[in-house]
């Protein structure tokens, strides 16, 4: 049967990215912790699946790399070798090969450049026993060597040991099987010791057998047959010359094997008719030596006794009940309950509508089971941050090693859960933060001393829900943000002017300008000047947001707020001329009667309210989106404060609908990039609404673009 | 009626491939994805065919077997390991524990049918 093993590769490469991860986590817990048993049973059992699995898929390179690795990881579990911090880092070093060599395998990138050295350097470590896979692929058919054509007699003495059917051994198909690889064969079986009826135990072995038989196969390949079996079962081979052989043997080989009671009764059978044929062995020379076998010789891998951690609950890499499901299919799916969603809320509208006065309490119960799946549909993609937490662990500690500073990582709620398009989207951020954090945050221990700290900095990765958003808290001890360079800088970047008058916040976030570095030296760590801006776009591009708090010698904050999915959103559903528009809950503050309120021109720069006190732009959606009003604008009493990046803007708008979560379409995919706008939904009753993107608005009305023809676009299929 | 196997490993990919093998073999196939897994998936029910991988979490692939053998309908069952070249000590062990076979990685389909050809007919 031909079975294309390709199709188990993409498998594959999934499990060996956690098996990585979870080795990389390991020997991370290893450096500090040393050498706890049962983090090195993980990282070994990572190790040891990886290798099983690449040499079975072909992948030589990758198995033969794991081999080392996993018998360097072998002598540490048995506390030959112990984890020194040096051996630590060839230990990481090898995962990183490892993986570079797996990524080889899966898209035909040139193979890493140090994958010899680190090779060399495992081997040295393990101490150079170690046998290649190819090797071991020789080891593995020992019996190839000696083989001779010629026939030969043997006789076979079988005398399994009473437990033998307990080990799942069917004797018959062992007999089947000799059978089938001799040209004589002659078999009686041994009822001696079937004990009476009273005595027997049913499920005990009593029989015996003692066979001759004339094949061409070595006799190695005779002992292949009893390849499981072993003990007081294996059974007593010897070559046999023409004396010594059997009375008759048949050549037909017809000797029944269906049951012991009916082997014997066709050797009686046999015996009679059977004609005579004989054949003269060749060679006895080997048959003393070869009386006593041995199936389990095999070459010398030391024999260690194993305490296996037998059925020990390793929290650590317990590894939950999964079905891995296309993310196409999945999205799709999610998709489709959300169109379940918007049908169901128009046939509740429509029932509402013809029976004003009665409740359906079927359209209730179907109404609650479709809002029910739907949760569970996109609780379905929700997966922990853990990962990315994980992976700064590495970055933190080589980062600080190059930069000469002692940094300690703390992680808090991992396991909280959040969408994974999210999850893979948020990892360069993070990166990019945690990294400015060691860079620029954290001090030199010297200069901790100093300022009265202690020489070891930390950083806080924390992971939490807050009212429907997923925020990641990167919190350090360092020497905080420094308000005056970082204004200073700005100004003579040109990003703001002398004159603005900015809060502490607004100061903090201009480190998020493109162009915008502080650092007196660029360093290759994070001091590029790109980086933080591609860290705000990507947030943001995520419909999420970053605030930072921070306090000068103390250290900062900064905190990224994310939407647990990208599926649906929380929005204010609000009324401008005759259409509706959503703007995404995450940005709204609060609304407000305009009533009474003084409206200001600012010279050039449009208008503005104060609000208690602060000055608010004021931006009119009718006229940035250019919609026609059936009345007089200024009629428009209601204002929508919101806030993008720290600052306010109050919108005004002629109706608030109300609150409603709603299913997003992306826009991107179906139409094209709208200036201003994030998306669009499918209201209860059918219609469109187009959801808003606050920061492209107040770009929009800032830079007083001109009115946006694709918005007109999108505004005018909406109202077809 | 078809023929049952239970398929035990961690690995999703390796367990794919005797899933797939067994499969193409005939079997109807029963996955776990370790030890604790696999017992609670069987619960009890017969099979004509285990294959276990050895190094697994949660419940490594010895004391599934022997878990198994205490199971009236797994007395007789044979029962296949998945080793490696260097886990001699655990061959042994398996077997003690009461593994009918073994089968070393890597091993190719063809060569996984052969050797439960020797324990299922």
């Amino acid at each position: 049967m031909e079975i294309d093993l390709s199709r188990f590769r993409s498998a594959f490469f999934e499990e060996a990215g956690e098996h990585l991860e979870s080795m990389e986590a390991g020997l991370l817990a290893l450096e500090t912790s040393g050498g706890d048993r049962e983090v090195l049973n993980t990282i070994f059992r990572a190790a040891h699946s990886i290798k099983g699995a690449s040499s079975t898929f072909g992948m030589d390179q990758v198995a033969r790399f794991t081999h080392v690795l996993e018998n360097l990881l072998d002598r540490m579990r048995e506390g030959e070798v112990l984890p020194t911090l040096e051996l630590c880092e060839l230990l990481l070093k090898s995962t990183d090969v490892l993986n570079g060599l797996i990524q080889s395998e899966k898209s035909s990138t040139p193979v890493p450049v140090q994958t010899e050295s680190v090779f060399v350097a495992l081997q040295q470590y393990s101490g150079n026993a170690v046998s290649s896979p190819a090797a071991a692929a020789v080891t593995a058919t020992p019996y190839a060597a000696g083989q001779t054509a010629s026939d030969q007699t043997y006789r076979l003495q079988f005398n399994p040991s009473g437990a033998f059917f307990h080990f799942g051994q069917n004797p018959l198909f062992l007999i089947d099987e000799l059978q089938k690889m001799s040209s004589g064969f002659s078999i009686e079986a041994n009822v001696s010791k079937v004990p009476g009826l009273a005595a027997l135990d049913p499920e005990a072995c009593y029989v015996g057998w003692d066979a001759f038989l004339t094949t061409a196969s070595p006799e190695s390949s005779l002992l292949d047959v009893f390849m499981f079996v072993d003990g007081d079962s294996i059974p007593q081979i010897k070559a046999v010359t023409a004396n010594e052989g059997p009375p008759q043997l048949i050549s037909d080989a017809s000797v029944s094997t269906q049951s012991p009671a009916a082997a014997v009764a066709e050797k009686q059978k046999s015996h009679s008719a059977a004609p005579q044929q004989v054949t003269v062995a060749k060679t006895a020379a080997k048959t003393s030596e070869a009386s006593v076998p041995a199936v389990e010789r095999r070459t010398g891998e030391e024999r260690r006794t194993e305490s296996a951690p037998a059925g020990s609950n390793s929290a650590a890499s317990s590894v939950s009940e999964t079905v891995r499901v296309d993310r196409e299919r999945l999205d799709k799916m999610i998709n489709q309950i959300g169109e379940l969603v918007i049908g169901t809320s128009m046939v509740e509208q429509d029932w509402s509508r013809f029976h004003p006065d009665m409740e359906s309490a079927a359209l209730v119960q179907l109404g609650k089971i479709v809002r029910d799946l739907q949760e569970m549909s996109l609780s379905l993609r929700m997966v922990p941050i853990a990962a990315s937490f994980q992976k700064m662990t590495r970055i933190i500690r080589d980062l600080s090693h190059r930069l000469g500073k002692q940094i300690h990582l703390e992680t808090e709620g991992e396991d909280t859960e959040l969408d994974k398009t999210v999850v893979d989207q948020i990892g360069d951020p993070l990166l990019h933060m945690v990294r400015n954090s060691v860079d620029h945050g954290i001090e030199l221990p010297a200069e901790r001393i100093a300022a009265g700290k202690p020489p070891e900095g930390t950083i806080c990765l924390k992971a939490y829900h807050q009212g429907g958003n997923f925020i990641i808290e990167i919190q350090d001890d360092g020497k905080g943000l420094d308000r005056d360079r970082i204004l200073r800088k700005a100004i003579e970047r040109g990003i703001v002017s002398e004159h603005d008058n900015l809060s502490d916040e607004e100061i903090y976030q201009l480190i998020f300008s493109a162009g915008f570095s502080t650092a007196e030296q660029v360093t290759d760590v994070s001091g590029r000047g790109v980086g933080m801006d591609v860290v705000r776009r990507n947030v943001e591009a995520l419909q999420g947001s970053i605030s930072i708090r921070s306090q000068k010698g103390k250290g900062c904050r900064m905190i990224v707020r994310l939407p647990l999915t990208l599926a649906i959103l929380d929005g204010l559903l609000v009324r401008v001329a005759n259409d509706s528009y959503v703007i995404p809950l995450l940005s709204v503050v609060e609304s407000i009667n305009q009533k009474g309120r003084d409206i200001k021109s600012v010279l050039s720069k449009g208008e503005v309210i104060t609000l208690r006190g602060e000055i608010v732009p004021l931006l009119r959606l009718d006229r940035i989106l250019n919609l026609r009003h059936s009345h007089d604008a200024t009629d428009s009493n209601l204002l929508v404060i919101v806030e993008d990046q720290g600052r306010k803007y109050s919108l005004a708008v002629d109706e608030l609908l109300g609150q409603q979560q709603v299913v997003i379409k992306n826009l991107e995919a179906n139409f094209q990039k709208v200036p201003g706008v994030a998306g669009a939904t499918i209201l209860g009753d059918g219609r469109v609404a187009l959801i808003l993107d606050i920061n492209g608005i107040s770009a929009m009305a800032t830079k007083n673009h001109p009115p946006v023809t694709a918005l007109n676009h999108a505004s005018e299929l909406v109202n077809a | 009626m078809a023929k049952m196997a239970l398929v035990v490993d961690d690995s999703t990919s390796m367990r794919q491939m005797v899933a797939f093998t067994l499969q193409s073999a005939g079997f109807e196939v029963i996955e776990g994805s370790d030890g604790k897994d696999a017992l609670g998936k069987v619960n009890g029910k017969a099979v004509n065919l285990v294959v276990t991988d050895l190094n697994m979490p949660v419940m490594d692939g010895i004391t599934l077997i022997r878990e198994l053998r205490k199971l009236p309908n797994f007395k007789f069952t044979p029962i296949l390991m998945l080793t490696t070249e260097s886990q001699d000590s655990k061959k042994q062990e398996g077997k003690t524990a009461g593994a009918t076979g073994w089968l070393v990685k890597p091993f190719n389909p063809e060569q996984l049918l052969g050797v439960i050809a020797k324990v299922v007919h």
